[in-house]
């Protein structure tokens, strides 16, 4: 392996792994389930697709950057799906975001 | 200074100071849904744990477990969030 490559998998996996601890101070820090979900549906999924690209360059085979492309790709679908969903439900059983909203559809209706 | 040097003094500690960051939150949250938030982070935390070991030790057979992991993680959210709706109606 070139030594350039191996110093982008080393960039790769420094920001990929300082995003991932930021998606936790961000859970413990901010006040509110809308924000923290924020939080780990963006900082998380750029960590984990980095140390993923990380991998590829460090294996760099056919095969198993296929299925690192495969897993990326089903991140990028799934991850923010599952944190609507969350955000969805968690306002309709009563979580409150810490300040007023300016702006909100559902006030006022019944699911 | 390699790439596998790295991922295992510097990626790994990262990552699980980021998994307890986040096990404090399924602990402590406040409501079901930031329980359920944190569940999310953990599973990507222990998705990225493994594709660092596959990286330290060298086995790409690591990744496989990382596409179950993150299908599991998906659907047991939905799941819950479906089961937080439906409680509600009741």
């Amino acid at each position: 392996m070139s030594v350039a490559a191996d110093w982008l998998g080393i960039v790769c996996i420094l920001i990929g792994s300082l995003f991932v601890l930021l998606a936790g101070i961000g859970m413990i820090k901010f006040p509110d389930l809308f924000l923290r979900m924020a939080a780990i549906s963006k900082a998380a999924t750029l960590g984990i697709i980095l140390i993923f690209g990380a991998a590829a360059i460090h294996f760099f085979d056919v095969i198993v950057t296929l299925k690192l492309f495969l897993i990326v790709v089903f991140l990028f679908i799934t991850l923010p799906t599952a944190s609507h969903l969350i955000a969805r439900a968690g306002y309709w059983s009563g979580c409150k975001p810490y300040r007023n909203m300016v702006r909100d559809d559902w006030r006022g209706q019944s699911s | 200074m390699t790439m596998t040097s790295v991922a295992m003094s510097f990626g790994l500690p990262v990552l699980s100071v980021g998994l307890l960051l986040a096990l404090y939150r399924l602990c402590f949250g406040p409501s079901l849904a930031d329980r359920i938030v944190s569940f999310d982070l953990i599973a990507s935390c222990i998705i990225g744990i493994l594709a660092l070991l596959s990286i330290v030790r060298d086995q790409p057979v690591l990744l496989d477990i990382g596409i179950i992991l993150a299908i599991l993680s998906f659907l047991s959210t939905i799941g819950f969030a479906y089961y937080l709706e439906q409680r509600r109606k009741q």
